[in-house]
């Protein structure tokens, strides 16, 4: 292993490869859109998918990697969404801030929906999965609708009208920086002794108790950081959208999640990522096709499942997102 | 009972029974086995051995009797307490990680030994860098003694039925125990994979300082490795001793080959 030579250097630079390629994306991005090549909405959706991506990655790890079954999404991103508006928006009068201060607020708000979100994860997984069987699935579902229900009794963010007047102060940077700082810990996590330990539980449960694994902590840890990963990119869309109305949370959001999740590939990070960016996109782009559009849609899943059941990527991982130190084959392993 | 030099025991069983629902599965089991030793316990089909394991493993948690294990009560732990005790054990129909590689299925058994938090691994922190390349040497190395190497980098599933045996032996060991339970290691093998495996155990034994207890239908294999053997039927214990002596016990010879019949 040369680390001083030109082959050293060119390892080094390739480590941060996937780096500089989100670099080189942002600079692209707002230099088509400073040109006006690029339509103010169409960033806009390349933004929902970039969140998408992260509830979407944060579910994959309840979902795919520990091999639980949660379809209450959304609610984590409610919760996260309405805890960092309302410390923007109620507790701070961000408008009233000076701009400098501004971006520590909103981090902290950022923090905060993550930890609300989190504790929220702890209270509803730690009951749910220390039991087998699909009490998860429905106690999830119970929590999104419950969330949902008890925001429209809370005037203080709008109760059923909806919470108007969030900053947007959330631009293209902001949401990659979040991007990609999720995409780096659960990648950390996924391939760290934690994360064996919740492939062992989607493997078999019982093979990894015998093997010494607490598998019920192990769950409700992976539970909770998908929670938090939902509740940070909750704060992002609220401030992305400006607004945020109860209804905008429902089973059938939950359900979005799900379906980017099982059409990208459950089980791999680069699934998640391709299936939320894939169908957030495609429906704007069948727009054309008017009424038509959800049929397209519709249709296009179902193909999807029929010939490629494994979903978009296929199980495979890119391989930026598989940190480097853990071999994959016998080749890789020699140098 | 507390260790003493005069009672070594690693494992002691007394008076261990459960009952599911109106079937008394086993019935006051009594067993010792001391450090080092290499037991047995055979018993028709259905005479409760497995349900003797899954007790011993914790997966099924006694309704009487004590389970000592170097010393200490563990009857009420969890799963993967008595696994952290010091305890591990393969199934009789073998429950690896499936999909995963060879080389991933011992790197989960690895789990109690790698001793890093959750913040520095969601950071990736260079501890914890250097102690996934050192688990990658000890795994490997593991694989190595076991002569699994090649297959290191093979899907489990994919692996030939004896390979994911001596595999789940391996993935046991990898727990660092110091009491292992084979349940019917044997089972499917043919008769020169039976002899190799014998030879394993008996290797495994003095390799790894470990006390075995194994389940097996395989009389031979049961009387060329073990030093004693136990013999339950309906639940209970009915007899008890060294090869020899089991080959010649009249009430073994009844539950096995029925009234007048002869090994």
């Amino acid at each position: 292993m040369d680390k001083t030579g030109f082959s050293g250097f060119l390892r080094g630079v390739g480590r941060y490869a996937p780096l500089l390629g989100l670099i080189v994306f942002y600079i692209g991005v707002t230099y088509l859109r400073e040109i006006q090549y690029l339509k103010a909405y169409y960033l806009q959706v390349l933004m929902f998918g970039l969140i998408n991506c992260m509830v979407t990655m944060g579910l994959n790890l309840i979902n795919g990697v520990t091999g639980q079954f949660s379809i209450g999404q959304a609610g984590f991103v409610a919760v996260g969404a309405y805890t960092s508006a309302a410390i923007t928006t109620l507790m701070f009068q961000f408008s009233a801030l000076s701009p400098l201060a501004r971006p520590f607020v909103f981090l902290i708000s950022i923090l905060a929906a993550g930890a609300v979100a989190g504790v929220f994860g702890y209270i509803i997984g730690r009951p749910s999965l220390r039991v087998k069987g699909d009490y998860l699935a429905i106690v999830t579902l119970g929590f999104g609708e419950i969330i949902r229900a008890v925001i429209r009794l809370i005037p203080q963010v709008g109760g059923p009208r909806g919470f108007s007047g969030i900053p947007r102060y959330v631009n293209l940077a902001w949401i990659l920086a979040f991007f990609a700082l999720t995409i780096w810990f659960l990648r950390n996590y996924i391939y760290s002794s934690f994360g064996r330990a919740c492939v062992s539980c989607r493997e078999d449960d019982l093979a990894a108790e015998t093997m010494g694994i607490n598998t019920t902590t192990h769950k409700v840890q992976a539970f909770i950081i998908g929670a938090v990963t939902a509740g940070v990119a909750g704060a992002l869309l609220a401030h992305l959208l400006g607004y945020l109305h109860p209804d905008q949370f429902s089973y059938i959001r939950s359900t979005d999640f799900l379906v980017y999740l099982y059409a990208g590939g459950a089980g791999t990070m680069s699934g998640a990522i391709a299936g939320a960016m894939v169908l957030t996109i495609l429906p704007e782009t069948l727009r054309f096709l008017a009424g038509w559009r959800l049929v397209i849609y519709g249709l296009a899943l179902v193909l999807m499942m029929l010939y490629r059941p494994n979903g978009i990527c296929n199980g495979k991982e890119f391989s930026f997102l598989i940190p480097p130190l853990a071999p994959r084959n016998p080749e890789e392993a020699r140098d | 009972m507390p260790i003493t030099p005069e009672n070594p025991s690693v494992l002691e069983v007394r008076d261990l029974g459960i009952r599911f629902g109106g079937l008394q599965a086993v019935d006051s089991f009594h067993y010792r086995l001391k450090e080092g030793d290499l037991g047995g316990i055979i018993g028709p089909n259905g005479a409760g051995k497995t349900t003797i394991f899954n007790m011993l493993t914790g997966i099924y948690p006694p309704t009487s009797g004590e389970i000592f294990f170097r010393g200490e009560n563990i009857v009420g732990k969890s799963i993967h307490d008595f696994t952290a005790c010091g305890i591990a054990r393969t199934f009789q129909n073998i429950r690896l990680f499936r999909e995963l590689s060879a080389l991933e299925n011992i790197k989960i058994a690895s789990h109690m030994r790698v001793r890093y938090g959750l913040f520095p691994a969601l950071f990736r922190a260079p501890s914890v860098r250097r102690r996934e390349d050192e688990l990658e040497y000890e795994c490997m190395a593991l694989l190595d003694r076991l002569s699994l190497t090649q297959y290191a980098h093979s899907r489990a599933s994919s692996l030939p039925y004896g390979i994911q045996r001596r595999l789940e032996i391996a993935r046991a060991l990898a727990t660092s125990p110091r009491l292992l339970l084979l349940d019917e290691p044997a089972a499917g093998m043919n008769p020169q994979e039976v002899d190799r495996l014998a030879k394993t155990i008996l290797w495994i034994r003095d390799e790894f300082k470990v006390t075995i207890l194994l389940i097996e239908h395989h009389m031979q294999l049961v009387m060329n490795v073990c030093d004693h053997i136990s013999v339950v039927n309906f639940g209970k214990l009915i007899a008890e001793g060294t090869p020899g002596e089991i080959r010649t016990n009249p009430a073994v010879i009844e539950a096995y080959l029925g009234k007048g019949g002869k090994f």
